[in-house]
């Protein structure tokens, strides 16, 4: 199946934008990831399962795109991380320092806290996304929790 | 509240701009303008290997061209250097639209002052050649370039995202030390002395890489910045 590029740019962009900021911490650079991550949907005539098929397969791409911006030499720093941070607007001082605490992160944890909270995914399909073993998810989850918890305190539960 | 409750709150306060273009004639553009910024990067990137700082500018040609083939990942392509005998030089690169696309290194040294050290770009093209590439593929698989041959070294990472291996081209042992930082890159060291450690180098059988596969973009998902990375994990001594 195929859906409409209109339709996955309303239903996903901001998941797009939001994984690829994950791993490449760049407002910038993510815009551009999900612009080439729908312009690469387009391009390539593959048919999907489902839905689930075809948002599973945005996130792939956006990640590995976003992977690839942190390793180009010619990165853009036009604006940083600090000072996109200060434009961005927080429900609560809470989730700012949660925003902030994750993404102080190394990488690696970072992607897979965010599939597993935000995205929704089980450990299985973060694995299956990030061509990474069950248990090496479940251990860098475990690690990216235990990493917020020593920080945040009260304010992350000690969930498993 | 849970966490995934206290997650996603925090993390909703990332929106895009709205301006994601769904005009696929403004969307081919934007790719095209990317596709022209990696290889400008490539050129200033290859300012580094020789050990100065680079500073671009836009030229017009001039000077002794010379057409020769660099190995970058797998794949030979050809690129033409033009030594302007000041200590300058440009790379062009054709890229798929056949426009010509390049730039021009001024080398400095510590002092920022305009080195005065003859640059070959014969010394240029073997340097990219006789340096590795690493580079992990759409489906996970982490391979190391060496000319026209590949490995895959996906299974020889340890958990830190390192190992050690050798490889023979030519009859030439080489040993490359590899580590995967925290964003996911590939840096390697590289060496044809036997190290000390040698016993530790696992040697990895190459295969020649397949006329059908796109040296260029060993990620081809996540667009080509194989070239930037061939110029960022060069290890070459510094112009003296």
């Amino acid at each position: 199946m195929r859906q409409t590029l209109q339709e996955l740019v309303e239903r996903y962009q901001n998941n797009l934008f939001a994984v690829a900021f994950n791993v490449c911490k760049n407002a910038q650079d993510a815009e551009d990831v999900v612009q080439d991550t729908f312009l690469r949907y387009y391009t390539m005539k593959k048919e999907f399962d489902n839905e689930q098929h075809i948002r599973a397969w945005l996130i792939r791409v956006a990640v590995n795109k976003a992977k690839n911006c942190n390793r180009t030499f010619w990165r853009r720093n036009k604006c940083s991380f600090e000072e996109y941070m200060e434009t961005l607007t927080f429900e609560t001082p809470q989730s700012e320092s949660l925003f902030e605490t994750v993404m102080q992160l190394p990488e690696k944890y970072r992607i897979v806290m965010h599939l597993f909270y935000y995205e929704d995914y089980a450990v299985r399909e973060i694995a299956n996304i990030l061509k990474l073993s069950e248990s090496n998810v479940k251990a860098r989850l475990s690690r990216g929790r235990s990493m917020l918890r020593n920080v945040l305190k009260e304010e992350w539960d000690d969930d498993k | 509240m849970t966490n995934r409750e206290r997650y996603k709150q925090a993390f909703s306060a990332l929106q895009t701009s709205g301006k994601i273009s769904l005009e696929v004639e403004d969307m081919a553009k934007l790719q095209k303008k990317h596709k022209k910024n990696i290889a400008a990067a490539a050129a200033v990137a290859c300012a580094a290997f020789i050990g100065v700082s680079g500073t671009v500018y836009a030229a017009d040609i001039g000077g002794i061209q010379e057409k020769v083939s660099i190995w970058m990942y797998g794949k030979e392509a050809e690129v033409v250097i033009t030594g302007k005998g000041d200590g300058t030089y440009t790379l062009h690169y054709e890229g798929d639209d056949n426009q010509v696309i390049g730039g021009v290194a001024i080398g400095k040294d510590e002092n920022g002052d305009t080195t005065e050290q003859m640059l070959s770009p014969n010394d240029i093209v073997v340097t990219i050649n006789q340096s590795a590439d690493i580079a992990e593929d759409a489906n996970g698989h982490v391979w190391i370039y060496y000319y026209d041959q590949k490995a895959d070294i996906t299974d020889l990472l340890d958990e830190e995202g390192t190992c050690k291996v050798q490889l023979t081209h030519e009859g030439q042992t080489v040993y490359l030390e590899i580590e995967r930082d925290k964003d996911g890159a590939f840096a390697h060291s590289q060496s044809n002395d036997l190290p000390k450690d040698s016993e530790n180098y696992i040697p990895v059988v190459t295969e020649r890489v397949g006329e059908e596969e796109n040296g260029f973009q060993p990620h081809s998902e996540a667009g080509g910045s194989a070239e930037v990375e061939k110029a960022k994990s060069a290890h070459v001594p510094a112009a003296e």
